[in-house]
């Protein structure tokens, strides 16, 4: 099991997982641990909440789905701990638990910690799984790659509304876009060519300068009259 | 070797204007192969074979060098700007090999516009190069060249800037656009050099 620490002072702790055979890997700033994230896979994510910034917490729970999420403090006190765990921590640790009770605490964190919800997206006849992007059209599957289902997705959860394009990047690619980069545009086009071709009528449209967005195909005027009262 | 007393004089105008158009079609290819990365529409082979015309057409004005015993311009000024000119077609040969070197999938936007710049510097300095012979209209396309010098730099430097405005950033992307970007800037430096040597040679037999 791999876990992140982020604390100054993680001697004991790292001490205490990797005699319990985890591979774990300290830094003392959030800002560097969210970078080494970006680049390498953990299976969970100890913090101590003052070597973090105060956002740390709740950017976790919603940037890095699928990683147990657990609190370290030196001492702890039964409010401290309960507002932790309400704002999303799967377990909270203190400095007087014994390294047995340590390693129990963040297997079973590992185990039962947040995985991300599996969700199905139904827009029309066009059905996406979340989170792995997986889309049928009419019960037929559409064979998209990993990054064009990626962008479907990221599309997907916001149907109607404005996707930036560093956005999807971000979302898909899992770094910063950098400026002047096409690949966006690139897997856009390639996705808009796939959907077409298979007749899906939900329609990709470009928001100039901006990014991108799902429309839902327009219901054909009816041709009943209409009287105005 | 043997040296001719027939004087070829034409033959290295031939050869220097044949060097600026193969420049500037290799310009123009690697324009397209950089515009078109996804769809993998211009392939690398044909990049190549211009880079290896290109070797051949120095190849033959250094044995025409050689061979002669009277030439139009410098022995040194003939032998550098044909060396500069096949500079130019390497290093576009460079940028445009990194692209399957490093598994480029998608383009970007500063190293099109690099292409942009490459383009319009071979068109000078082709043009440049056809009026080497009667030294007519060369300044102007030289001066056209050095300000497209100039916008070539400031693209390159926003770019390679973009690469690290943010630390969340791909170091693998990192490395991959900051080779491509330079090998782009070094063929606009060098097509900048050929001129500097032209304009040398406009002042010496003008």
């Amino acid at each position: 099991m791999r876990i992140l620490v982020v604390a100054e002072d993680a001697d004991r702790l790292c001490l205490a997982l990797e005699e319990g055979g985890c591979e774990a890997v300290a830094k003392a700033r959030s800002d560097e641990a969210e970078h080494l994230l970006l680049c390498e896979r953990f299976d969970v994510v100890i913090f101590h909440p003052r070597s973090a910034d105060p956002y740390f917490l709740s950017r976790m729970l919603r940037e890095y789905p699928g990683r147990a999420l657990i609190a370290w403090l030196h001492s702890s006190s039964s409010a401290r701990v309960g507002e932790l765990l309400e704002a999303g921590a799967d377990e909270v640790l203190d400095g007087t638990m014994d390294n047995g009770e340590i390693l129990a605490r963040v297997r079973n964190a590992a185990r039962h910690g947040r995985r991300p919800a599996e969700l199905e997206l139904e827009l029309g006849d066009l059905l996406i799984a979340s989170p792995s992007g997986k889309a049928n059209w009419r019960g037929e599957p559409l064979a998209l790659t990993r990054r064009e289902r990626g962008v479907l997705l990221a599309l997907a959860e916001a149907i109607g509304e404005t996707v930036p394009r560093d956005v999807i990047y971000r979302k898909v690619w899992g770094y910063s876009m950098i400026r002047g980069d096409r690949s966006v545009d690139v897997y856009v086009k390639r996705l808009r060519d796939k959907l077409a071709r298979a007749g899906v009528e939900l329609r990709i449209r470009t928001a100039p300068g901006v990014g991108y967005y799902l429309a839902l195909p327009v219901a054909e005027p009816s041709e009943e009259t209409v009287v105005f009262l | 070797m043997r040296f001719s007393l027939v004087p070829r004089q034409a033959q290295f105008y031939d050869l220097f204007a044949q060097a600026g158009e193969n420049a500037l079609e290799a310009a123009r290819l690697v324009e397209r192969r950089f515009q078109t990365i996804s769809d993998g529409t211009v392939g690398q082979e044909a990049v190549t074979d211009l880079e290896h015309k290109g070797d051949d057409i120095t190849a033959e004005i250094i044995g025409l060098l050689n061979t002669q015993y009277v030439t139009p311009l410098d022995r040194e000024d003939i032998y550098a700007l044909a060396s500069a000119i096949d500079t130019v077609v390497d290093y576009l040969d460079d940028a445009s090999e990194l692209i399957d070197v490093y598994h480029i999938e998608s383009p970007m936007e500063q190293a099109v516009e690099q292409c942009r710049i490459l383009v319009g510097s071979t068109v000078h300095l082709s043009n440049a190069l056809n009026g080497l012979r009667g030294l007519r209209g060369v300044q102007k396309e030289l001066v056209a060249l050095k300000k497209l010098e100039d916008e070539g730099d400031a693209i390159a430097r926003d770019a390679i800037g973009a690469l690290f405005e943010n630390e969340k950033v791909s170091p693998r992307l990192i490395i991959q656009w900051k080779d491509i970007f330079e090998a782009l800037e070094e063929a606009i430096d060098s097509a900048e050099k050929a001129a500097h040597l032209i304009g040398n040679i406009v002042v010496k037999n003008g």
